[in-house]
Protein backbone atom coordinates (compact mmCIF):
# COMPACT_ATOMS: atom_id res chain seq x y z
CA UNK A 1 0.00 0.00 0.00
CA UNK A 2 2.79 2.35 0.87
CA UNK A 3 4.11 1.47 -2.15
CA UNK A 4 1.62 2.33 -4.43
CA UNK A 5 0.95 5.40 -2.73
CA UNK A 6 4.45 6.38 -3.30
CA UNK A 7 4.23 5.06 -6.80
CA UNK A 8 0.85 7.21 -7.31
CA UNK A 9 2.44 10.34 -5.74
CA UNK A 10 5.23 10.10 -8.28
CA UNK A 11 3.08 9.94 -11.56
CA UNK A 12 1.96 13.05 -13.49
CA UNK A 13 -1.12 13.70 -13.39
CA UNK A 14 -1.91 13.30 -17.00
CA UNK A 15 -0.58 9.92 -16.99
CA UNK A 16 -2.72 8.93 -13.52
CA UNK A 17 -6.03 9.18 -15.97
CA UNK A 18 -4.25 7.83 -18.77
CA UNK A 19 -3.50 4.42 -16.45
CA UNK A 20 -6.67 4.38 -14.66
CA UNK A 21 -8.61 4.14 -17.97
CA UNK A 22 -6.15 1.36 -19.32
CA UNK A 23 -6.83 -0.01 -16.01
CA UNK A 24 -11.16 0.06 -16.11
CA UNK A 25 -10.15 -1.07 -19.55
CA UNK A 26 -8.77 -4.04 -19.01
CA UNK A 27 -11.04 -5.03 -15.88
CA UNK A 28 -13.92 -4.95 -18.61
CA UNK A 29 -12.34 -7.13 -20.78
CA UNK A 30 -11.53 -9.62 -18.06
CA UNK A 31 -14.73 -9.45 -16.69
CA UNK A 32 -16.39 -10.20 -20.31
CA UNK A 33 -14.16 -13.33 -20.67
CA UNK A 34 -14.55 -14.91 -17.01
CA UNK A 35 -17.91 -14.70 -17.55
CA UNK A 36 -18.40 -15.74 -20.97
CA UNK A 37 -16.35 -18.45 -19.91
CA UNK A 38 -18.71 -19.01 -17.20
CA UNK A 39 -21.50 -18.83 -19.30
CA UNK A 40 -20.33 -21.11 -21.69
CA UNK A 41 -19.21 -23.83 -18.75
CA UNK A 42 -22.92 -23.95 -17.21
CA UNK A 43 -24.15 -25.20 -20.86
CA UNK A 44 -21.70 -27.51 -22.37
CA UNK A 45 -21.86 -29.51 -19.20
CA UNK A 46 -25.28 -30.50 -18.78
CA UNK A 47 -26.17 -33.31 -15.95
CA UNK A 48 -29.38 -34.24 -13.95
CA UNK A 49 -29.83 -32.19 -11.41
CA UNK A 50 -30.58 -35.45 -9.59
CA UNK A 51 -27.39 -37.46 -10.13
CA UNK A 52 -25.03 -33.97 -9.80
CA UNK A 53 -25.10 -33.90 -6.16
CA UNK A 54 -22.35 -35.08 -3.90
CA UNK A 55 -23.84 -37.59 -1.30
CA UNK A 56 -21.63 -38.57 1.72
CA UNK A 57 -19.79 -41.81 0.94
CA UNK A 58 -21.42 -44.67 0.87
CA UNK A 59 -21.31 -47.48 3.88
CA UNK A 60 -18.30 -49.77 3.81
CA UNK A 61 -16.27 -46.46 1.99
CA UNK A 62 -12.62 -46.51 3.04
CA UNK A 63 -11.34 -44.01 6.17
CA UNK A 64 -8.78 -42.83 3.56
CA UNK A 65 -11.23 -41.65 1.35
CA UNK A 66 -13.80 -40.52 4.15
CA UNK A 67 -10.66 -38.19 5.17
CA UNK A 68 -10.10 -36.78 1.50
CA UNK A 69 -13.75 -36.05 1.28
CA UNK A 70 -13.51 -34.47 4.39
CA UNK A 71 -10.59 -32.34 3.18
CA UNK A 72 -12.44 -31.27 0.35
CA UNK A 73 -9.85 -33.57 -1.94
CA UNK A 74 -11.52 -33.23 -5.51
CA UNK A 75 -10.60 -36.90 -6.84
CA UNK A 76 -12.38 -38.07 -3.51
CA UNK A 77 -15.26 -35.84 -3.78
CA UNK A 78 -15.46 -37.13 -7.41
CA UNK A 79 -15.18 -40.55 -6.22
CA UNK A 80 -17.82 -40.06 -4.09
CA UNK A 81 -20.12 -39.12 -6.54
CA UNK A 82 -19.42 -42.02 -8.88
CA UNK A 83 -20.13 -43.97 -5.64
CA UNK A 84 -23.58 -42.05 -5.39
CA UNK A 85 -24.35 -42.85 -8.74
CA UNK A 86 -24.19 -46.11 -7.97
CA UNK A 87 -25.88 -46.26 -4.93
CA UNK A 88 -29.09 -44.54 -7.28
CA UNK A 89 -29.16 -46.67 -10.13
CA UNK A 90 -28.84 -50.56 -9.58
CA UNK A 91 -27.89 -51.92 -12.76
CA UNK A 92 -29.01 -55.92 -12.89
CA UNK A 93 -27.33 -58.70 -14.29
CA UNK A 94 -28.04 -59.88 -17.73
CA UNK A 95 -29.74 -62.89 -15.86
CA UNK A 96 -31.46 -61.30 -12.87
CA UNK A 97 -34.02 -64.01 -11.85
CA UNK A 98 -36.36 -66.92 -13.20
CA UNK A 99 -39.99 -66.72 -11.77
CA UNK A 100 -42.53 -69.41 -12.38
CA UNK A 101 -46.13 -69.40 -12.02
CA UNK A 102 -49.57 -70.48 -12.25
CA UNK A 103 -52.54 -68.43 -13.59
CA UNK A 104 -55.50 -69.23 -11.68
CA UNK A 105 -57.91 -67.34 -11.83
CA UNK A 106 -60.64 -68.88 -14.04
CA UNK A 107 -61.20 -72.13 -11.68
CA UNK A 108 -62.00 -69.49 -9.36
CA UNK A 109 -64.38 -67.90 -11.53
CA UNK A 110 -65.86 -71.22 -12.80
CA UNK A 111 -66.77 -71.78 -9.12
CA UNK A 112 -68.76 -68.35 -9.33
CA UNK A 113 -70.20 -69.48 -12.61
CA UNK A 114 -68.16 -69.19 -15.69
CA UNK A 115 -68.56 -71.55 -18.16
CA UNK A 116 -64.70 -72.09 -19.17
CA UNK A 117 -61.39 -72.02 -18.16
CA UNK A 118 -57.84 -71.80 -18.99
CA UNK A 119 -54.88 -72.82 -16.19
CA UNK A 120 -51.59 -72.16 -17.11
CA UNK A 121 -48.16 -72.31 -15.86
CA UNK A 122 -45.27 -70.01 -17.23
CA UNK A 123 -41.95 -69.03 -16.87
CA UNK A 124 -40.21 -65.68 -17.13
CA UNK A 125 -36.46 -65.01 -17.16
CA UNK A 126 -35.71 -61.76 -16.32
CA UNK A 127 -32.98 -59.97 -18.49
CA UNK A 128 -31.31 -56.73 -16.42
CA UNK A 129 -34.68 -56.49 -14.56
CA UNK A 130 -36.23 -55.35 -17.95
CA UNK A 131 -36.30 -57.50 -20.68
CA UNK A 132 -38.42 -60.63 -19.47
CA UNK A 133 -39.18 -63.64 -22.28
CA UNK A 134 -42.09 -65.63 -21.15
CA UNK A 135 -43.08 -68.77 -22.09
CA UNK A 136 -46.81 -70.18 -20.95
CA UNK A 137 -48.11 -73.69 -21.36
CA UNK A 138 -51.89 -74.67 -20.25
CA UNK A 139 -54.64 -76.28 -20.58
CA UNK A 140 -58.79 -74.84 -21.17
CA UNK A 141 -61.49 -76.15 -20.94
CA UNK A 142 -65.32 -75.39 -20.87
CA UNK A 143 -69.13 -76.37 -21.46
CA UNK A 144 -71.97 -74.65 -21.52
CA UNK A 145 -75.61 -75.02 -22.02
CA UNK A 146 -77.81 -71.38 -22.73
CA UNK A 147 -81.14 -70.70 -21.61
CA UNK A 148 -83.16 -71.00 -24.39
CA UNK A 149 -80.92 -72.57 -26.87
CA UNK A 150 -80.72 -75.52 -28.03
CA UNK A 151 -77.14 -77.45 -27.76
CA UNK A 152 -74.66 -78.34 -24.87
CA UNK A 153 -71.13 -76.93 -26.11
CA UNK A 154 -68.12 -79.12 -24.44
CA UNK A 155 -64.51 -77.92 -24.96
CA UNK A 156 -62.55 -81.07 -24.39
CA UNK A 157 -59.67 -80.28 -21.85
CA UNK A 158 -56.70 -79.17 -24.85
CA UNK A 159 -53.25 -77.42 -24.38
CA UNK A 160 -52.39 -74.01 -25.74
CA UNK A 161 -48.55 -72.30 -25.90
CA UNK A 162 -47.77 -69.04 -25.69
CA UNK A 163 -44.18 -67.08 -26.02
CA UNK A 164 -43.63 -63.58 -25.79
CA UNK A 165 -42.09 -61.00 -23.89
CA UNK A 166 -42.37 -58.99 -21.09
CA UNK A 167 -40.80 -54.96 -20.91
CA UNK A 168 -40.63 -53.86 -16.85
CA UNK A 169 -40.58 -50.04 -16.99
CA UNK A 170 -39.77 -50.32 -12.99
CA UNK A 171 -36.59 -51.52 -13.98
CA UNK A 172 -34.81 -49.22 -11.54
CA UNK A 173 -36.81 -51.03 -8.67
CA UNK A 174 -36.26 -53.69 -7.04
CA UNK A 175 -37.61 -56.87 -9.34
CA UNK A 176 -40.54 -57.60 -6.73
CA UNK A 177 -42.25 -54.50 -7.66
CA UNK A 178 -42.88 -54.84 -11.85
CA UNK A 179 -45.14 -52.73 -13.87
CA UNK A 180 -44.85 -54.11 -17.59
CA UNK A 181 -46.38 -53.97 -20.80
CA UNK A 182 -45.92 -57.33 -23.17
CA UNK A 183 -46.67 -59.04 -26.39
CA UNK A 184 -47.85 -62.91 -26.90
CA UNK A 185 -48.27 -65.36 -29.47
CA UNK A 186 -50.60 -68.16 -28.55
CA UNK A 187 -51.48 -71.24 -30.62
CA UNK A 188 -53.84 -74.21 -29.61
CA UNK A 189 -54.98 -77.44 -31.25
CA UNK A 190 -58.31 -78.57 -29.76
CA UNK A 191 -61.35 -80.51 -30.19
CA UNK A 192 -65.12 -79.75 -29.52
CA UNK A 193 -68.75 -81.45 -29.18
CA UNK A 194 -71.74 -80.24 -29.70
CA UNK A 195 -74.21 -82.37 -28.17
CA UNK A 196 -77.86 -82.74 -27.41
CA UNK A 197 -78.82 -80.37 -30.36
CA UNK A 198 -82.92 -80.21 -30.55
CA UNK A 199 -83.61 -79.21 -34.74
CA UNK A 200 -87.21 -78.12 -34.81
CA UNK A 201 -88.85 -76.98 -38.10
CA UNK A 202 -92.61 -75.54 -37.66
CA UNK A 203 -93.58 -75.30 -41.16
CA UNK A 204 -92.24 -78.89 -41.91
CA UNK A 205 -93.67 -80.13 -38.51
CA UNK A 206 -89.95 -81.63 -37.79
CA UNK A 207 -87.91 -82.20 -34.92
CA UNK A 208 -84.54 -83.30 -35.00
CA UNK A 209 -82.04 -84.26 -32.35
CA UNK A 210 -77.96 -84.63 -32.95
CA UNK A 211 -74.83 -85.01 -31.56
CA UNK A 212 -71.59 -83.80 -33.70
CA UNK A 213 -68.73 -85.01 -31.42
CA UNK A 214 -64.66 -84.67 -31.86
CA UNK A 215 -64.91 -81.29 -34.02
CA UNK A 216 -61.25 -80.43 -34.44
CA UNK A 217 -59.91 -76.96 -34.40
CA UNK A 218 -56.68 -74.67 -33.95
CA UNK A 219 -56.17 -71.37 -33.82
CA UNK A 220 -53.00 -68.56 -33.66
CA UNK A 221 -53.20 -65.77 -31.60
CA UNK A 222 -51.74 -62.45 -31.04
CA UNK A 223 -52.05 -60.31 -27.31
CA UNK A 224 -50.81 -57.44 -25.88
CA UNK A 225 -51.14 -57.28 -22.49
CA UNK A 226 -50.30 -54.73 -19.33
CA UNK A 227 -49.57 -55.69 -15.95
CA UNK A 228 -48.20 -55.31 -12.77
CA UNK A 229 -46.16 -57.12 -10.51
CA UNK A 230 -45.92 -57.50 -6.20
CA UNK A 231 -43.58 -59.45 -4.07
CA UNK A 232 -46.19 -60.63 -1.11
CA UNK A 233 -44.03 -62.99 0.70
CA UNK A 234 -40.10 -64.18 0.22
CA UNK A 235 -39.94 -65.34 -3.27
CA UNK A 236 -43.24 -65.13 -3.95
CA UNK A 237 -45.24 -62.48 -5.70
CA UNK A 238 -48.91 -62.01 -7.26
CA UNK A 239 -49.59 -61.09 -10.96
CA UNK A 240 -52.32 -59.40 -12.75
CA UNK A 241 -52.60 -58.89 -16.21
CA UNK A 242 -54.79 -57.35 -18.88
CA UNK A 243 -54.92 -58.86 -22.06
CA UNK A 244 -56.23 -57.49 -25.37
CA UNK A 245 -56.08 -59.83 -27.91
CA UNK A 246 -56.81 -60.87 -31.59
CA UNK A 247 -57.40 -63.86 -34.01
CA UNK A 248 -54.79 -64.31 -37.08
CA UNK A 249 -56.07 -67.18 -37.71
CA UNK A 250 -58.24 -70.21 -36.74
CA UNK A 251 -59.67 -73.42 -38.49
CA UNK A 252 -63.23 -73.85 -39.13
CA UNK A 253 -65.31 -76.34 -39.79
CA UNK A 254 -68.10 -77.53 -42.09
CA UNK A 255 -69.63 -78.22 -38.77
CA UNK A 256 -69.05 -75.20 -36.90
CA UNK A 257 -66.70 -72.53 -35.38
CA UNK A 258 -65.57 -73.03 -32.22
CA UNK A 259 -66.83 -70.94 -29.37
CA UNK A 260 -64.16 -71.76 -27.02
CA UNK A 261 -60.48 -71.57 -27.65
CA UNK A 262 -58.24 -72.60 -24.58
CA UNK A 263 -55.85 -69.96 -23.58
CA UNK A 264 -57.95 -67.23 -25.58
CA UNK A 265 -61.15 -67.63 -24.28
CA UNK A 266 -64.53 -67.16 -25.86
CA UNK A 267 -63.36 -66.60 -29.44
CA UNK A 268 -65.75 -63.35 -29.64
CA UNK A 269 -63.72 -61.77 -26.72
CA UNK A 270 -61.64 -59.16 -27.14
CA UNK A 271 -60.65 -58.74 -23.64
CA UNK A 272 -59.06 -60.99 -20.85
CA UNK A 273 -57.02 -61.30 -17.60
CA UNK A 274 -55.01 -63.09 -15.64
CA UNK A 275 -53.99 -63.34 -12.26
CA UNK A 276 -51.51 -65.57 -11.38
CA UNK A 277 -49.02 -66.37 -8.32
CA UNK A 278 -45.22 -67.38 -8.84
CA UNK A 279 -42.05 -67.80 -7.35
CA UNK A 280 -39.05 -66.21 -7.95
CA UNK A 281 -35.37 -67.70 -8.26
CA UNK A 282 -32.43 -65.23 -8.27
CA UNK A 283 -29.39 -66.20 -10.16
CA UNK A 284 -27.03 -63.74 -8.05
CA UNK A 285 -27.70 -61.84 -4.78
CA UNK A 286 -25.48 -59.10 -5.63
CA UNK A 287 -26.32 -56.33 -8.36
CA UNK A 288 -23.61 -55.06 -10.66
CA UNK A 289 -23.84 -51.27 -10.51
CA UNK A 290 -23.37 -49.23 -13.48
CA UNK A 291 -20.23 -47.61 -14.39
CA UNK A 292 -20.51 -44.11 -14.33
CA UNK A 293 -18.75 -42.05 -17.16
CA UNK B 1 -51.39 -46.60 -0.80
CA UNK B 2 -50.72 -46.18 -4.40
CA UNK B 3 -50.13 -49.51 -5.32
CA UNK B 4 -53.41 -50.39 -3.46
CA UNK B 5 -54.91 -47.99 -6.02
CA UNK B 6 -53.22 -49.48 -8.98
CA UNK B 7 -54.28 -53.01 -7.82
CA UNK B 8 -58.36 -52.05 -7.71
CA UNK B 9 -57.63 -50.42 -10.82
CA UNK B 10 -56.66 -53.37 -12.74
CA UNK B 11 -59.27 -55.25 -10.67
CA UNK B 12 -61.70 -53.09 -12.14
CA UNK B 13 -60.82 -53.24 -15.78
CA UNK B 14 -60.84 -57.04 -15.36
CA UNK B 15 -64.22 -56.90 -14.22
CA UNK B 16 -64.88 -54.70 -17.23
CA UNK B 17 -63.26 -56.86 -19.53
CA UNK B 18 -65.83 -60.02 -18.06
CA UNK B 19 -68.53 -58.35 -17.99
CA UNK B 20 -68.70 -56.44 -22.07
CA UNK B 21 -69.71 -59.75 -22.91
CA UNK B 22 -72.47 -59.63 -26.78
CA UNK B 23 -75.17 -62.46 -26.55
CA UNK B 24 -77.04 -61.16 -29.63
CA UNK B 25 -77.22 -62.94 -32.49
CA UNK B 26 -76.97 -60.68 -35.44
CA UNK B 27 -77.54 -63.29 -38.44
CA UNK B 28 -80.66 -65.88 -38.76
CA UNK B 29 -81.34 -68.08 -35.98
CA UNK B 30 -81.87 -71.15 -38.69
CA UNK B 31 -80.33 -71.68 -42.07
CA UNK B 32 -82.90 -70.30 -45.20
CA UNK B 33 -82.43 -69.84 -48.64
CA UNK B 34 -83.27 -66.65 -49.35
CA UNK B 35 -84.72 -66.47 -52.94
CA UNK B 36 -85.02 -63.07 -54.71
CA UNK B 37 -87.05 -62.46 -58.03
CA UNK B 38 -85.78 -60.42 -60.62
CA UNK B 39 -86.43 -58.83 -64.00
CA UNK B 40 -85.11 -61.05 -66.89
CA UNK B 41 -81.59 -60.68 -67.94
CA UNK B 42 -81.04 -57.55 -65.68
CA UNK B 43 -80.41 -57.35 -61.81
CA UNK B 44 -83.78 -55.02 -61.40
CA UNK B 45 -85.73 -56.30 -58.59
CA UNK B 46 -89.15 -57.19 -59.35
CA UNK B 47 -92.04 -58.11 -56.80
CA UNK B 48 -94.70 -60.78 -57.84
CA UNK B 49 -98.09 -59.58 -57.56
CA UNK B 50 -100.50 -61.80 -55.34
CA UNK B 51 -98.75 -65.13 -55.12
CA UNK B 52 -99.13 -67.43 -53.04
CA UNK B 53 -96.29 -70.07 -52.36
CA UNK B 54 -96.77 -73.59 -50.77
CA UNK B 55 -94.62 -76.45 -49.85
CA UNK B 56 -95.85 -79.44 -51.95
CA UNK B 57 -96.28 -82.48 -49.54
CA UNK B 58 -95.86 -79.72 -46.58
CA UNK B 59 -98.41 -80.71 -43.35
CA UNK B 60 -101.95 -79.76 -43.77
CA UNK B 61 -101.23 -78.46 -46.99
CA UNK B 62 -100.34 -75.17 -45.21
CA UNK B 63 -98.96 -72.08 -47.60
CA UNK B 64 -96.52 -69.78 -46.96
CA UNK B 65 -97.43 -67.24 -48.77
CA UNK B 66 -101.03 -66.19 -49.70
CA UNK B 67 -101.70 -64.16 -52.27
CA UNK B 68 -99.18 -61.20 -51.39
CA UNK B 69 -97.34 -58.73 -53.21
CA UNK B 70 -93.66 -60.19 -52.10
CA UNK B 71 -89.90 -59.08 -53.94
CA UNK B 72 -88.17 -61.86 -51.75
CA UNK B 73 -89.20 -64.56 -49.67
CA UNK B 74 -87.36 -66.90 -46.77
CA UNK B 75 -87.78 -71.03 -48.12
CA UNK B 76 -87.25 -73.55 -45.27
CA UNK B 77 -85.80 -76.69 -46.48
CA UNK B 78 -86.66 -80.21 -44.62
CA UNK B 79 -83.95 -81.65 -43.20
CA UNK B 80 -84.76 -85.42 -43.14
CA UNK B 81 -85.04 -85.57 -46.62
CA UNK B 82 -82.36 -84.38 -49.91
CA UNK B 83 -85.02 -82.60 -51.89
CA UNK B 84 -87.32 -79.81 -50.77
CA UNK B 85 -90.00 -78.74 -53.76
CA UNK B 86 -92.53 -75.42 -53.31
CA UNK B 87 -94.91 -74.18 -55.91
CA UNK B 88 -95.42 -70.43 -56.99
CA UNK B 89 -99.22 -69.91 -58.00
CA UNK B 90 -99.71 -66.49 -59.76
CA UNK B 91 -102.20 -64.24 -58.96
CA UNK B 92 -103.97 -61.29 -61.57
CA UNK B 93 -103.54 -61.76 -64.96
CA UNK B 94 -101.46 -64.52 -64.86
CA UNK B 95 -103.89 -66.54 -62.37
CA UNK B 96 -104.02 -70.00 -62.80
CA UNK B 97 -100.56 -70.61 -63.71
CA UNK B 98 -97.92 -72.15 -61.53
CA UNK B 99 -94.24 -72.90 -61.17
CA UNK B 100 -92.47 -75.50 -59.50
CA UNK B 101 -89.07 -74.94 -57.55
CA UNK B 102 -86.92 -77.84 -56.60
CA UNK B 103 -83.95 -78.03 -54.85
CA UNK B 104 -81.75 -81.25 -54.04
CA UNK B 105 -79.08 -80.63 -51.21
CA UNK B 106 -77.68 -81.91 -48.65
CA UNK B 107 -78.16 -81.44 -44.98
CA UNK B 108 -75.05 -80.81 -42.86
CA UNK B 109 -75.34 -80.27 -38.82
CA UNK B 110 -73.66 -76.94 -37.98
CA UNK B 111 -73.34 -74.76 -34.56
CA UNK B 112 -73.09 -71.21 -36.06
CA UNK B 113 -72.21 -69.83 -32.22
CA UNK B 114 -73.24 -69.61 -28.93
CA UNK B 115 -75.67 -66.50 -29.73
CA UNK B 116 -77.19 -67.85 -32.58
CA UNK B 117 -77.42 -71.95 -31.72
CA UNK B 118 -76.57 -75.01 -33.49
CA UNK B 119 -78.92 -75.61 -36.72
CA UNK B 120 -78.32 -77.30 -40.45
CA UNK B 121 -76.20 -75.97 -43.28
CA UNK B 122 -77.96 -76.73 -46.54
CA UNK B 123 -75.18 -77.86 -49.62
CA UNK B 124 -77.16 -76.98 -52.84
CA UNK B 125 -76.49 -79.73 -55.92
CA UNK B 126 -79.48 -78.82 -58.02
CA UNK B 127 -81.98 -76.25 -58.53
CA UNK B 128 -84.39 -75.74 -61.03
CA UNK B 129 -87.62 -73.90 -62.25
CA UNK B 130 -90.16 -74.89 -64.31
CA UNK B 131 -90.52 -72.44 -67.13
CA UNK B 132 -94.77 -71.36 -67.49
CA UNK B 133 -93.80 -68.11 -66.06
CA UNK B 134 -90.53 -67.64 -64.70
CA UNK B 135 -87.24 -67.98 -66.95
CA UNK B 136 -84.78 -69.43 -65.28
CA UNK B 137 -83.00 -69.61 -61.74
CA UNK B 138 -79.60 -68.69 -60.75
CA UNK B 139 -77.91 -70.40 -57.85
CA UNK B 140 -75.54 -67.51 -56.43
CA UNK B 141 -74.83 -68.93 -52.31
CA UNK B 142 -74.22 -72.78 -53.07
CA UNK B 143 -73.89 -73.69 -49.18
CA UNK B 144 -76.66 -72.18 -47.42
CA UNK B 145 -76.03 -70.48 -43.82
CA UNK B 146 -77.97 -68.68 -41.32
CA UNK B 147 -76.53 -65.43 -43.03
CA UNK B 148 -78.84 -63.07 -44.56
CA UNK B 149 -77.46 -62.76 -48.91
CA UNK B 150 -79.68 -64.02 -51.32
CA UNK B 151 -78.95 -67.59 -52.27
CA UNK B 152 -81.13 -68.09 -55.05
CA UNK B 153 -82.01 -65.58 -58.20
CA UNK B 154 -85.16 -66.31 -60.01
CA UNK B 155 -86.06 -64.12 -63.14
CA UNK B 156 -89.63 -63.16 -64.57
CA UNK B 157 -89.94 -61.95 -68.34
CA UNK B 158 -91.48 -58.31 -67.74
CA UNK B 159 -93.53 -56.31 -70.03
Amino acid sequence: MAWMLQYDCSIPPNETIQMNRSFLFILLLLMAVTSAAQDSLRYITPVKPATNVVQPPPRGTSEETIRRYLAGDSAAMEQARQDSLKKAYFHYPLLTDLSVGVNFIDPVLMLLGQDYASVDVHATLNMWNRLQPTVEIGVGWGKTTPEDMNFTYIAKPSLYGKIGFNYNFLFKSEPRYQAFLGLRLGFSSFKYDITDVTYQNSYWNENVTYDSRGISSNALWGEGLAGIKVGIWRQWSLGWTIRYHGLFNYKKSELGRPWFIPGYGPRKRSLGFTVSLSYTIPFNSTTKTITNQ
Amino acid sequence: MRLAKVIVGFWTLALLAVSCSDNSCYENGSALPLVRFYAFGTTTQVALAEVTIRGIDAPGDSMLVESTTVGEVYLPLRVSVSTTQWEFEYGGVYEGVKDTLTLQYKSIPYFASVECGAMYNFELSSVTMTGHLADSVAVVKQVVDNGMDVAIRLFYPTE
